[in-house]
């Protein structure tokens, strides 16, 4: 291992002291005066973005302070390494790109003007988004793209010529499974790090089948196959042969590694009849897993996915706490919402 | 004399006879009007039962806009941009219906498309499906209350003219034959007595 990358490693041990503890975030699950929570998130790295007590009641910028914090972490882990692992580590941020890229394919399949306000304020990790926001059609805007994976993605689901919507978010899930596949090949230190692609193969399989679950949820199977060699087989199977969302979550319940994720999902049912908790349940899932990786192996690359996850997992919870009190939630219910297993 | 549903009254055989053949289509059109008022009663009953719609409509509201606050909380603003670019307008039709000779408006969706995707966040998915299960209900709570609403103020209209005619119009034209029959009666009498003073009159001489 290179002196830069223990280097980076030791960094992130020490970043990591600066997320917001466990108990203290729970915490504020009950704080009702806005100037009290104003003052305890200035002493984090979210202070800087909201200029006052005011600001926490507004969605946009919690929206945004959410967006920079992550993406000045994630570029401080890139900044600290170099060569395959910086790309690694840029393809694993193309989520966001990706995300950009989802909604001006909307905006031009559905003929809806793309506002600036659509967009992420967070991009340019491996597309340059403000470019491609000008395209005039789907065709020009692959046409600009010069990753190949997401590219060679897209021309097979213009291919197919009826431009389905449910077909194109998952197609931009395998693009992005195979872009940090294929980036994580290409840097030896991290393809030879065993926790490192336990981390990884767990966070791509629960993204991916979050996608699935959701595709279940609307009632469509067909588009499914795509997932087919890149998705836990167990996992497929269950998703290709449920009734409904109900019937594979129930089975998924019955496999250890999915279990808590289930029966949380399945536990949302019960309470309010959909399965609204999918995302915050799937980062849940993802973080303590890979906590439990990371941990085992502190001097290694797993290390530096797992501070991001983390980092993820923060950023995450604090933008629920915010706007669960905008909705009105009581207290006990933020505190259900943002806490660990 | 006169009187506010006749007019004035002739105490004439001319006019005895038209205000008969009033009072016979009055009593003719108070039947008919009974009928109507019935068959009002039978619709607005059956309405009764379907005016229950509201309350799944409102529970379904309400469910709707608890997972909206959850979607808010879960997602936020920019997930619901994101959904924004999918969204189209619902659109529907308006037409106007008959129900024995009430004019009701029916209300169709002919499109209310929920386009969601998988990347949707699920709180976002499900609000929006909720939403437009609500929207749907809403849509047939509208159209049974707008019909019952015009059935009711048709029903109370037609009571009115029932009870109208019935104590007010008929009686008084039914006075007025009478007080036309009495006059023609007295006049009769008194042509009778001078045609028969007259006829003794002529036999003296």
């Amino acid at each position: 291992m290179g002196s830069r990358l223990k280097y980076a490693i030791v960094r992130a041990h020490g970043l990591k002291t600066h997320l917001v503890p466990e108990e203290t975030l729970k915490s504020w699950a009950f704080v009702g005066d806005d100037e009290a929570l104003f003052s305890e998130l200035a002493k984090t790295e979210y202070g800087p973005f909201f200029a006052g007590p005011e600001d926490l009641r507004r969605a946009d910028k919690i929206e945004e302070a959410h967006a920079r914090v992550m993406a000045r972490r994630a570029r401080q882990v890139t900044s600290l390494v170099t060569g395959g692992i910086a790309e690694f580590f840029k393809a694993y941020m193309a989520k966001y790109d990706l995300e950009n890229i989802r909604r001006i394919i909307y905006s031009l399949v559905r003929a809806t003007a793309l506002e600036e306000t659509a967009l992420l304020p967070i991009q340019g990790f491996v597309l340059d988004v403000a470019v491609l926001a000008k395209a005039n059609s789907v065709e020009q805007l692959v046409d600009l793209i010069r990753v190949e994976e997401i590219k060679s993605q897209l021309r097979r689901w213009l291919a197919e010529g009826d431009k389905d919507l449910t077909a194109l978010d998952l197609t931009l899930d395998v693009a992005y499974r195979d872009l940090v596949v294929s980036s994580a090949q290409a840097a030896k230190p991290l393809r030879k790090d065993g926790a490192f692609n336990e981390i990884l193969s767990l966070y791509l399989d629960r993204v991916l089948l979050v996608s699935g679950l959701k595709a279940l949820l609307k009632g469509e199977r067909g588009p499914l196959t795509l997932f087919e060699g890149r998705l836990d087989p167990a996992a497929y199977k269950i998703l290709r042969s449920a009734e409904d969302l109900r019937d594979a979550l129930v089975a998924l319940g019955r496999i250890e590694r999915y279990r808590h994720l289930a029966t949380e999902v399945l536990d949302s049912y019960k309470k309010v009849g959909q399965p609204w908790i999918l995302e915050l349940a799937a980062y849940r899932d993802i973080s303590t897993w890979a906590l439990r990786y990371g941990t085992k192996k502190p001097i290694s690359p797993a290390y530096l996915l797992t501070y991001l996850i983390e980092v993820e997992w923060e950023a995450v919870r604090i933008k629920t706490l915010l706007l669960s009190r905008i909705a009105g939630l009581t207290g006990d219910r933020v505190y259900d919402l943002v806490k660990e297993r | 004399m006169s009187s506010r549903s006749v007019g004035r009254v002739v105490p004439t055989k001319g006019f005895l006879i038209r205000l008969r053949e009033r009072v016979s289509f009055l009593e003719r059109g108070v039947e008919a009007l009974k009928m109507k008022r019935d068959q009002l009663v039978k619709e607005a009953q059956a309405l009764i039962k379907e005016l229950k719609i509201r309350e799944d409509a409102e529970k379904k509201m309400v469910e709707a806009y608890e997972l909206l606050r959850l979607a808010y909380a879960t997602a936020g603003p920019s997930e619901a941009s994101k959904a924004a670019l999918l969204a189209r307008p619902m659109r529907t039709k308006m037409r106007v219906r008959s129900v024995i000779g009430v004019e009701v408006p029916e209300i169709e969706v002919r499109e209310l498309e929920v386009v969601t995707t998988p990347s949707l966040n699920a709180a976002v998915i499900a609000a929006a499906e909720k939403m437009a299960e609500a929207l749907n209900e809403i849509i047939k709570s509208a159209n049974v209350e707008a019909r019952f609403e015009r059935i009711a103020e048709s029903l109370a209209e037609t009571m009115r003219k029932v009870n109208a005619l019935e104590k007010l119009v008929i009686p008084e034209h039914k006075e007025i034959i009478k007080y036309i029959e009495e006059v023609l009666e007295e006049e009769g009498l008194e042509e009778f007595l001078r045609v028969k003073k007259y006829k003794s009159v002529k036999g003296r001489e």
